[in-house]
């Protein structure tokens, strides 16, 4: 118990620390100590998290091969994916040690899979988002008719007819614009001001230790 | 002010009233508190929990005071230099308001500034009483009533001084007599300007009264406006005595005993008597009486009569209340609910001082009474003042032998027999067969505060009927509909109750057999058997429900008549007879844990849905004894059987049977058929208990009412307020110890207990193990947790290895247990739905998109326009750039966005390769690193560009003409990495590490130690506008031009970055894509040329989807638009059809 207060403390103190070091770094001229201080922290923040994305992919296997292993439901789609991926690592590697010859000579085998497989499923998939929102659009007061659901159609159709190239409606694509120029824009402007006060929030939380995710 | 001869000390005023006055001490000018007269005669400050008493009560002159019999101004501060008209600045403040007719009568009093009486004002208006009284009316009455309601002297004065107060306060009074002014002039005590929000002048800087002057006696707004004006008639006032002034400045709240014996003849008079010397409103005047405020008509004094000989001065004040108590019952009754807390005080009277016993009094205590003297101390204080000398116990006739009970009727209450039959009442469980039946009850057996059934009107009893007019003004205002006024009286007569104190519970005597009422005493054995008494011929032909205050109670009447109480032994009792209850000895209603008044009005609600007596089912010749019991108790909760019958309803009501069984016990929906009534054992009387039985009590302690030596014990929940399910399980219980045989008291448990019955036995098996009374059935649902929980134990038994998440995994479904058995299939899922709507619209929207690219028919959008704004930025910074330079695309998207962002991209990447520039790519998203280089790779051959490009290249080389650096790890961390720079010892600058290394992790060779330096444009392109911030912010303030490429999502959170310190331009989703393409690419793009030996011809790939986007937007505009249509029709349709 008394380690895991000590461990606590130190954890404290190293996070808000540096913490306050770095603020002080990148708040001052860059080539000054704190500032070379502050960019050597956030180095090593960097491979850290590198480091991260490392260890999550060794994880990921992990958890897969552990449901294989003890053949819980789902086990055949784990299975595959320990197979891919390990398939796509050794392609990789194969691509790296340019094992191939032939025709497949210099081809990245690797990225060719990686552009045939995952981006034509992701970018399928995204398509047929449209055919779901425009349906989704189409019956959106078929359950009850409220002064919003009225504005929101209002709003989608005014950007949907302002979009469309037409001669002679440039009226329409004007509006749009400033639809989204003044009235989108402000609103977006709002959250993104909420999204830096909460980062400072956050950060402030950091600093003066109230956050417990440092205490390790 | 220290020539005040009244000045009290502070030292006996507590902290509250120390502040009152140490701030007098700042009050000054001509304004100041009346109280810095009076001093010292503050009422004790009220309580926080319980409210004292008004302070007008406490230091109002009572109607009959000493001090009234002087004349015009007994008190001492009423004479001398300060005008006796001083205290009634309150009264009459507010002047600009009042009435433009001259209040003759009234006597004038010196303005106070405006708002001294604002409590009161805004009293009346808080009470909503209408303005319409009319001015010429005359009726005075309600005024004076207003103060004829401040009772008499307050006893709760500081103790310290009052004596000594008095006596100056005498000795200057009796100094001050002769100097009286006249009859107009008068004086309210001190308590009145206690009131006062700001502070009469002193006595000595009021001005004097002008008589003569009526106008200016400005009254308050409420008192202008209502005041029915009308001077008293003379022979009304009570004349003066100015033989005595000594007497006479006496009140009669100080004055003793003797003293008021000898004023008693003096008509009352005074301040009090001169205002309300109108006759009290009669039926002839109900227009004039219709705006009166309830609550000042109610205390309208009646006319000045004489006192008749030998009364005391409460004697008289009480006679004085009824006869105001008759005029309070006006149709107006239920404005009482507007009447203020501080007025509800106004009754608090001390106790009267006991009287004497009389031999010879009439003896209309009722039997239950006696012998209950001896718990005096235990009797409510109201009981304490109970005086039956009027009312409707003191006209009951004793008779003169008591009538014999009757042994063939179940002495079940009156009340209860004529009570209408519940439906929900299981009389199987009541030990009877059928209903009893009895059309015609007894009314006189019935007591008043049960008789429910009386209709409200019945209630308004006459003022002689009412023995204690004041309850009107303490009890709770009634609602404004009937039967809520109606609970509200039963609310009222509640509240008057005090509930037992825990510790106090069940320290009462018990009852001997002698002390309870017959058919309490006959209960179990008479009670089922015996036919019901006809009723007396009078009583049959009364008509239920109203109240017969005339018919004696005749199971009242049983008790000894010579045992009963003197009437002056009984302090008065302080509320109408309508509302008193008729306490029956030892009446345990039913067990509760707390009395409450929402616990007796659900008693009392449960008699009032009685139905029809006809409808009560002959009781059944056998029934077993422990249900027959059961039934008594739950409807009456005998003390005399309450501890040897096991209280089942207690152990149901403790709620932990309902938790155990939850849901196992499924509810019956039929009643069980009566089960057969046997003839019970006598009860036993408490008193043979064993003590040990005694102790015994629930741990939930029943709230006790007591009222007048009785005590009645509520439940909260009877039997037919149980729900279904614990109703099916008492019964089940029932039916299961109605098997067992019935045993006497020889068990050993109940030994010791005469005629103690099984029910100990039977009761314990449905409490302590429920599953002998109901079988445990558990649904599938259930069963199905269950075999999980029994696979995690075995799971954790069998192997150590499995930890508990493993188990849990198992336990939740993410795991097939090994051994637990099939669970049953489920069920099927319902069909979907087809939906033709909906086909169509992607039939539709599918159509749409794909003709462009067959036909060039649906090309109907127009050409792309050109660059503008933000966009045109975007085209500018590539212009900018000369060959050689690098360009840093951060590729911040993933293969989702790859279809809109790739094409966007492209048009950027060719245009900065056509121009020389060298790409390079990198990211903080590892699939977009990894996906840029297939961006480049597909410009790699691309013949238009390498001849635009001029190099005599035949494919663009990786590394060479474009780097995919690697992938950019921290996110924002990593791109504040770009800024940092690295100086090698020799002065010039290190190579960067982010551009060192490629994808592949090969050695880029790239010459680049600063982003500032090196990289002549940053080309941003992401999905979310997180990237796009993160870049943006990392990076501001750095001297090169960054551009944004982002989809049309994200397009209006990506325009407020394009800025000086932001981006300079952006280029958003397809539409950008083809007009930067149309714009700037024409010429290092190669068209499409679809293959030679296709049978058709098809359109440009490139333009066809131009098209296809503006087609598929229309189309989906379309349906939108129809959808929108379509469903507003509908819903308009549907409100048509409502």
């Amino acid at each position: 118990m008394g380690s895991h207060r000590l461990i606590r403390l130190l954890s404290s103190v190293l996070v808000i620390s540096l913490g306050l070091t770095t603020l002080v770094g990148l708040s001052t001229a860059e080539g000054t100590p704190p500032a070379d201080f502050a960019a050597f922290v956030l180095s090593l923040v960097m491979v850290i998290a590198a480091v991260a994305v490392f260890v999550g992919v060794i994880n990921l296997l992990a958890v897969h091969l552990g449901r294989v292993r003890r053949a819980e439901r789902g086990w055949p789609y784990s299975l595959l994916a320990v197979i891919v991926a390990l398939g796509v690592i050794a392609l990789r590697i194969a691509d790296r040690a340019e094992l191939w010859s032939g025709d497949l000579e210099g081809e990245q085998l690797s990225e060719r899979a990686f552009e045939a497989v995952q981006v034509s499923l992701e970018s399928a998939l995204a398509g047929l988002v449209l055919f779901f929102l425009v349906y989704a659009a189409y019956r959106l007061m078929r359950r009850r008719v409220t002064v919003w659901s009225l504005v929101f159609t209002g709003a989608l159709l005014l950007a949907l007819i302002g979009w469309i190239p037409l001669d002679g409606a440039e009226v329409l694509a004007d509006a749009r614009a400033w639809f989204i120029r003044v009235t989108v824009g402000g609103g977006a402007r709002g959250i993104l001001i909420g999204v830096g006060l909460g980062t400072v929030a956050a950060g402030v939380r950091v600093l003066t230790g109230q956050d417990r995710s440092i205490r390790g | 002010m220290p020539d005040d001869p009244n000045r009290f000390d502070d030292d006996f005023l507590g902290d509250w009233l120390a502040d009152f006055s140490s701030g007098e001490e700042k009050a000054s000018g001509p304004v100041s508190a009346p109280w810095e007269q009076f001093a010292g005669r503050y009422p004790e400050p009220p309580g926080h929990e319980q409210p004292g008493p008004a302070p007008w009560e406490t230091f109002a002159a009572p109607a009959s005071a000493p001090y009234d019999e002087r004349g015009e101004g007994g008190a001492p501060w009423e004479s001398g230099t300060p005008p006796p008209m001083e205290q009634l600045d309150w009264f009459v403040a507010g002047g600009e308001e009042a009435p433009a007719e001259p209040v003759s009568y009234l006597p004038p009093a010196p303005s106070v500034s405006a708002g001294a009486e604002d409590w009161l004002s805004g009293f009346g208006e808080a009470a909503a009483y209408s303005r319409a009284v009319p001015a010429e009316s005359g009726d005075q009455s309600w005024l004076g009533a207003a103060e004829e309601a401040a009772g008499p002297a307050a006893p709760s004065a500081p103790a310290a001084d009052w004596l000594s107060l008095r006596e100056e306060w005498l000795a200057q009074g009796s100094l001050e007599e002769a100097a009286e002014p006249p009859v107009e002039e008068f004086t309210l005590p001190g308590w009145l300007d206690e009131e006062l929000p700001i502070s009469p002048p002193p006595a000595d800087e009021l001005p004097p009264l002008e008589p003569e002057r009526p106008e200016e006696a400005a009254l308050p707004d409420w008192l202008d406006e209502e005041l029915p004006i009308s001077p008293p008639p003379a022979d009304e006032l009570p004349p003066l005595e100015p033989e005595r002034p000594e007497e006479a400045a006496l009140p009669g709240w100080l004055a003793s005993p003797e003293e008021q014996e000898e004023r008693r003849p003096s008509p009352p008079r005074g301040v009090i008597r001169r205002l309300t010397a109108a006759p009290p409103p009669s039926a002839e005047e109900p227009e004039a009486e219709a705006g009166v405020p309830e609550w000042l008509a109610a205390a309208t004094p009646p006319p000045a009569e004489a006192v008749p000989a030998g009364m005391t001065y409460e004697e008289w004040e009480r006679q004085q209340r009824e006869q105001e108590a008759e005029a309070q019952k006006t149709p107006e009754e239920r404005l009482l609910e507007e009447i203020p807390d501080w007025f509800k005080q106004i009754e608090e009277q001390p106790p009267a001082p006991p009287p004497a016993i009389q031999e010879q009094g009439p003896e209309f205590v009722p039997g239950w009474f006696l012998g209950l003297e001896d718990k005096a101390q235990d009797v409510p204080d109201w009981f304490q003042r109970l005086d039956l000398t009027t009312g409707p116990l003191a006209e009951v006739k004793p008779s003169a032998e008591p009538e014999a009970p009757v042994p063939a009727e179940p002495e079940v209450p009156d009340w209860f027999r004529a009570a209408p039959l519940p439906e929900g009442v299981d009389w199987a469980m009541l030990g009877v067969v059928s209903p009893p039946e009895s059309a015609e009850p007894e009314q006189g057996a019935v007591p008043d505060w049960l008789d429910t059934s009386a209709t409200v009107g019945d209630r308004i009893l006459p003022a002689e009927d009412i023995p204690f007019p004041e309850l009107d003004l303490e009890q709770v205002p009634p609602l404004p509909t009937e039967p809520a006024a109606e609970e509200g009286e039963v609310e009222d007569f509640v509240e008057r109750f005090e509930p037992l104190e825990p510790g106090e519970f069940d320290q009462r005597v018990p009852l001997a057999a002698d002390e309870m009422p017959d058919w309490l005493r006959e209960l179990p054995t008479a009670g089922l058997e015996a036919e019901p008494p006809l009723p007396a011929p009078g009583e049959v032909e009364e008509s239920w429900g109203a109240p017969s205050l005339e018919a004696p109670l005749d199971w009242l009447d049983v008790f000894e008549p010579e045992a009963a109480l003197p009437v002056e032994e009984v302090p008065p009792l302080p509320w109408p007879a309508a509302l008193e209850p008729e306490p029956s000895p030892d009446l345990d209603l039913a067990e509760t844990a707390a009395l409450d008044s929402a616990a007796l009005d659900a008693l009392l609600s449960a008699a009032e849905v009685a139905g029809p007596v006809a409808a009560v089912p002959e009781p059944a010749p056998e029934t077993e004894p422990v249900e027959s019991l059961q039934d008594l108790e739950a409807l009456f909760a005998g003390a005399a059987v309450e501890s040897e019958v096991p209280d089942l309803q207690r152990l149901f009501d403790q709620g932990e049977l309902d938790r155990v069984l939850g849901e196992a016990v499924p509810p019956e929906p039929e009643q069980q058929p009566a089960a057969p009534v046997e003839t019970a054992a006598p009860p036993p009387v408490r008193s043979a208990q064993p003590e040990w039985v005694e102790e015994l009590r629930p741990a939930e302690l029943p709230v006790t009412v007591k009222a007048a030596g009785a005590e009645a014990k509520v439940r909260q929940r009877q039997v037919t307020e149980l729900p279904e399910r614990l109703r099916a399980l008492r019964e089940r219980a029932l039916r299961e110890l109605g098997t067992l045989p019935a045993e006497g008291a020889e068990g050993e448990l109940l030994a010791g207990i005469p005629d103690a019955l099984p029910a100990a036995e039977l009761a314990i098996p449905a409490a302590v193990s429920p599953r002998t009374a109901v079988p445990l059935t558990l649904t599938p649902e259930q069963q199905q947790r269950v075999q999980r929980l029994q696979a995690m134990l075995e799971i954790g038994q069998d192997t150590e290895e499995e930890t508990l998440e493993e188990a849990a995994r198992v336990a939740f479904g993410e795991a097939e247990p090994l051994d637990v058995p099939a669970l049953p299939a489920r069920r099927p899922r319902r069909p979907r739905r087809f939906r033709l709507d909906r086909l169509v619209v992607m039939l539709g929207m599918l159509v749409a998109l794909l003709a462009p690219f067959v036909t060039d028919v649906l090309h109907f959008a127009a050409d792309p326009s050109p660059l503008e704004d933000d966009q045109a930025a975007v085209a500018s910074a590539v212009d900018n750039l000369q060959s050689g330079q690098y360009v840093l695309f951060a590729f911040e998207y993933g293969p989702v966005a790859a279809g809109e962002l790739d094409p966007l991209a492209q048009a950027v990447l060719r245009d900065v390769l056509a121009r020389g520039a060298v790409p390079l790519t990198i990211s903080t998203d590892p699939a977009g690193a990894f996906h840029a280089r297939a961006v480049l790779a597909a410009l790699a051959d691309d013949q238009a560009l390498l001849r635009v490009r001029g190099q005599g290249e035949e494919k663009l080389q990786a590394g060479e003409d474009y780097v995919t650096l690697r992938y950019l790890s921290g996110e924002a961390v990593g791109v504040r990495s770009l800024r940092n720079v690295v100086w090698n010892p020799d002065g010039t600058l290190a190579r960067h590490p982010v551009f060192s290394t490629d994808l592949r992790g090969d050695d880029t060779n790239l010459p680049i130690g600063s982003l500032a330096q090196d990289i002549a444009l940053v080309v941003v392109i992401g999905d979310q506008v997180s990237a796009v911030r993160t870049w943006a912010e990392q990076l501001s303030g750095l001297a090169v031009p960054r551009v944004a490429l982002v989809t049309a999502a994200a397009e209006p959170l990506a325009a407020p970055y394009v800025g000086q310190d932001g981006y300079a331009g952006y280029l958003a989703g397809v539409r950008d894509t083809v007009r930067y393409d149309a714009e700037r690419n024409s010429n290092t793009r190669t068209p499409f040329r679809m293959p030679a030996d296709l049978p058709i011809e098809l359109p440009d790939p490139q333009t066809a989807r131009w098209h296809s986007m503006a087609l598929g937007a229309a189309v989906a505009t379309g349906f939108i638009a129809l959808g929108t249509v379509i469903n507003l029709l509908r819903v308009l349709k549907r409100r048509g059809h409502r």
